[in-house]
C-alpha cells in the first residue's frame, strides 16, 4: 500500500483500509498465545486422526491373530500387538473417533441442557429455580466420578449408559454458571425492555439471555471436554464403560496395565494418547478465556 | 379516559420491613395527550409509570387503588392478559440506551422480531416496516443502521432506536422514563421533538417521566408533580408552572438555571431529599417547606383550582 507523499501534514490518513473482522481478531490472538497454538495443533491433529482412521491403518482393530500376541512394536505393528494379536496402533487411532466423537457429544448436551435450565433457573426465579437447584446440589453432593461410576453401574455398563452417567454429573457445573450469569444479564434494561414489548419468556431466554451468558459457558465447554475424555477413559478402566472388544482407550489400558513390566507398549500408547488429549483441551480452554475475556489486556 | 390511577397504593417489602411507596396516587391520561410526571429521585415517579405495565419487582404489593387502561382493571389481569397490554396498547421508552438494546442481536432483528410479535406478518414484511420504523425516527441511513449491533451506535441514535422499537407499531399509550436523562442537552431536544412528532401523528398518548420542568413546559399538555410518593400538584402545564401553588413546585421552578443572571447563586431545596423510611406522618415535603405551619403535622387536603388544577398543601388557598 502506497501512502501518498503529497498528503498535508495536517490530514493523517487515520481511516484504516478495512476493519478487521471478528475472526481475524480471534486469529491475531489466537497466534500471539504460542501454548494455545501447541495446543490447537495437538487437537486438530487428533481430530485429523479420528477422521482419516481408516487411512491411516490397514488393520482392522478388532483382527484378533493369535500367532502375532504381544509383539513388539516394530515397522509391521507400530505400537506393537495385544494379548490376542490385534495392532495396537489401529485400536489408538479407531479409540480417537471413540473417546473424541463420547467426549465432544457430552460436553455439548451437558452444556445445552446445563444452559438452558440454568437460563430458566436464574430468569424465572422462584419454585421452578428452587426445584433445579435443589436437584442440582444433589448432584454435585457427590464426588463427580464416583457419581458416574454408581449411574454407570446401576443402569448396566454400555457405551450409551456411560455418556448419559457423565453428562448427568457434568451438568450441574454449567447450570450454575449459566444461573449466575443470567441472574446479572436479567437485571440488564434490554430484557426489562423486551418484557415492555410484551414477549415472552421463553423468548427472552432464548433470544436475550442465552445468547449473552453464553461466551462463558464456551469457555467451560473446552475446559470440561479432557475432564469428559478422561471420565470415559476411566470408566472404560474400571469397566464401567464401553465394553470390549470396542477399541477404548480406558478399556485398553484396563487389559493392557497387567502387561506392563514385560510389554510395555501395550497400555503406553493409549495411556499417551489420553494425555495428549486432555492436555491439549485444558491448553485450548485457558487460552480461549484469555482471549475472549473483553478485559484481557491484547 | 385512556389511563386512569385512582388512589394507588403501593409497598416495597425489604430487608428494613414494609416501606410505603406509594401513598394514593391519582392520575388520568386522556387519548393523545401529552402528560408529564415531574419530581426528584425517589418521588415516585417511575414506581408510578411502571405498575401501569406491572413491570416491578416481586417484592412491591399493591396496598390500595386501582389502575384502569381503557376501563379494564390492570391490576387484576391475568399474566396472560398483562402481556397483551405490553408493547401492543402501551409502550415503554427507559432512560438508559446503552443497555436498552440486546448486544448480540442486530437493531434490524430486535425491531423485526417485535413487529412480527405485534402485528403477525411475515418475516420480510416485518424486515421492510422495520427499515420504515428506523427512517420514521430520523436515521438517516436506516438500512445501514437494520444490519448494525447496537454498539456501533451512538447514544442518540441508540436512544431512537428504543422509541422506533416502542412505537413501530403504535401502541395507545407510550410511557417514557426519563427518556432523554442519559443523552447530551443537543441530542435530547432532537429525541423529545421526535417523541411529540410521533406522537400527534399516530395519536399516541406519552406518560413523559423527568426531573427537568423545563421538558415539561415544552412538551407536555397537563403535568404531575410528585413529592415522596404523592401527587403534590397537578394540572394543566401553564397553570402548573405559572400559577403554582405548591411550595414544593415553586421551589422547583426557582432552582431552574434559565433566565437568571449569571452571578446569582443557583437556588436548591434545603434539606435532604425524601427518605421512604422516614416517611413523615403528616404532608410529605413538611421537614423541607419554607412554609410549612403546625396544621402540616397533618395530611394535607387536596384543593381544587381552576381548569383541574389541584394542589395537595394547607397553604392552597391563597
Amino acid at each position: 500500500m502506497q501512502t501518498p507523499q503529497t498528503s498535508p501534514a495536517s490530514h493523517p490518513a487515520v481511516v484504516p483500509e478495512r476493519v478487521p473482522g471478528t475472526v481475524q481478531i480471534f486469529w491475531s490472538r489466537f497466534r500471539k498465545n504460542p501454548l494455545t497454538m501447541v495446543g490447537g495443533v495437538i487437537f486438530i491433529l487428533f481430530v485429523l486422526i479420528a477422521l482419516l482412521a481408516p487411512v491411516l491403518t490397514g488393520n482392522d482393530p478388532n483382527q484378533v491373530r493369535m500367532d502375532l500376541a504381544l509383539q513388539k512394536p516394530s515397522a509391521e505393528h507400530w505400537f506393537g500387538t495385544d494379548e490376542v494379536g490385534r495392532d495396537l496402533f489401529a485400536r489408538v487411532i479407531y479409540g480417537t473417533r471413540l473417546s473424541l466423537g463420547m467426549g465432544i457429544s457430552i460436553i455439548i448436551v451437558a452444556g445445552l441442557v446445563g444452559t438452558i435450565l440454568g437460563a430458566v433457573a436464574g430468569y424465572l426465579g422462584g419454585k421452578i429455580g428452587q426445584i433445579i437447584m435443589r436437584i442440582m446440589d444433589v448432584i454435585l453432593a457427590f464426588p463427580t466420578l464416583i457419581l458416574a461410576m454408581a449411574l454407570s453401574a446401576a443402569m448396566g455398563p454400555s457405551l450409551m449408559n456411560a455418556i448419559l452417567a457423565i453428562v448427568i454429573v457434568k451438568i450441574p457445573a454449567f447450570v450454575r454458571l449459566a444461573r449466575s450469569e443470567t441472574l446479572v444479564v436479567k437485571e440488564k434494561l434490554f430484557v426489562k425492555a423486551a418484557q415492555t414489548f410484551g414477549l415472552s419468556d421463553t423468548w427472552i431466554i432464548v433470544r436475550h439471555i442465552i445468547p449473552n451468558v453464553i461466551t462463558p459457558v464456551i469457555i467451560q465447554m473446552t475446559l470440561d471436554l479432557g475432564d469428559a475424555i478422561l471420565m470415559v477413559a476411566t470408566l472404560g478402566f474400571l469397566g464401567l464403560g464401553v465394553q470390549p472388544p470396542t477399541p477404548e482407550w480406558g478399556a485398553i489400558i484396563s487389559t493392557g496395565w497387567r502387561y506392563f513390566l514385560d510389554q510395555w507398549w501395550y497400555p503406553t500408547f493409549p495411556g499417551i494418547a489420553i494425555f495428549l488429549v486432555t492436555i491439549s483441551f485444558n491448553i485450548i480452554g485457558d487460552g480461549l478465556r484469555d482471549m475472549l475475556d473483553p478485559r484481557s489486556a491484547r | 379516559m385512556l389511563l386512569e390511577i385512582t388512589d394507588l397504593s403501593l409497598s416495597f417489602h425489604t430487608l428494613y420491613g414494609t416501606m410505603p411507596v406509594l401513598d394514593r396516587v391519582s392520575l388520568s391520561i386522556e387519548p393523545g395527550e401529552i402528560v408529564g410526571i415531574v419530581g426528584e429521585s425517589g418521588s415516585g415517579k417511575s414506581v408510578t409509570a411502571q405498575s401501569v405495565l406491572r413491570l416491578l419487582d416481586r417484592n412491591a404489593t399493591y396496598t390500595g387503588g386501582s389502575i384502569r387502561f381503557k376501563g379494564q382493571d390492570v391490576l387484576g389481569m391475568k399474566e396472560k392478559e398483562i402481556q397483551g397490554l405490553r408493547g401492543k396498547k402501551i409502550g415503554m421508552v427507559f432512560q438508559e440506551p446503552m443497555t436498552a438494546l440486546n448486544p448480540t442481536m442486530r437493531i434490524g432483528k430486535q425491531l423485526a422480531n417485535v413487529i412480527r410479535k405485534h402485528q403477525g406478518v411475515t418475516q420480510a414484511e416485518a424486515d421492510r416496516l422495520a427499515v420504515e420504523a428506523l427512517a420514521a425516527v430520523q436515521m438517516k441511513d436506516p438500512q445501514k443502521v437494520f444490519r448494525q449491533y447496537p454498539h456501533e451506535l451512538s447514544g442518540g441514535m441508540r436512544q431512537r432506536v428504543v422509541v422506533a422499537l416502542a412505537m413501530s407499531s403504535p401502541p395507545e399509550l407510550l410511557i417514557a422514563d426519563e427518556p432523554t436523562t442519559a443523552l447530551d442537552v443537543t441530542v435530547q431536544a432532537e429525541v423529545l421533538k421526535l417523541m411529540k412528532e410521533l406522537s400527534t401523528q399516530t395519536g399516541t398518548s406519552v406518560m413523559l417521566i423527568t426531573h427537568d420542568i423545563g421538558v415539561v413546559a415544552n412538551m407536555c399538555d397537563r403535568v404531575y408533580v410528585m413529592y415522596g410518593g404523592t401527587v403534590v400538584e397537578s394540572g394543566k402545564t401553564e397553570e402548573v408552572l405559572f400559577h403554582s401553588n405548591h411550595p414544593y413546585t415553586r421551589a422547583l421552578i426557582e432552582a431552574l438555571p434559565e433566565g437568571k443572571p449569571k452571578s446569582q447563586p443557583l437556588k436548591v431545596i434545603e434539606g435532604e431529599s425524601f427518605n421512604a423510611r422516614k416517611r413523615p406522618v403528616g404532608c410529605v415535603f413538611w421537614d423541607r417547606c419554607p412554609k410549612r405551619t403546625a396544621r402540616c403535622q397533618e395530611k394535607p387536603p387536596v384543593v381544587e383550582g381552576l381548569n383541574g388544577h389541584r394542589i395537595a398543601c394547607w397553604e392552597g388557598k391563597r
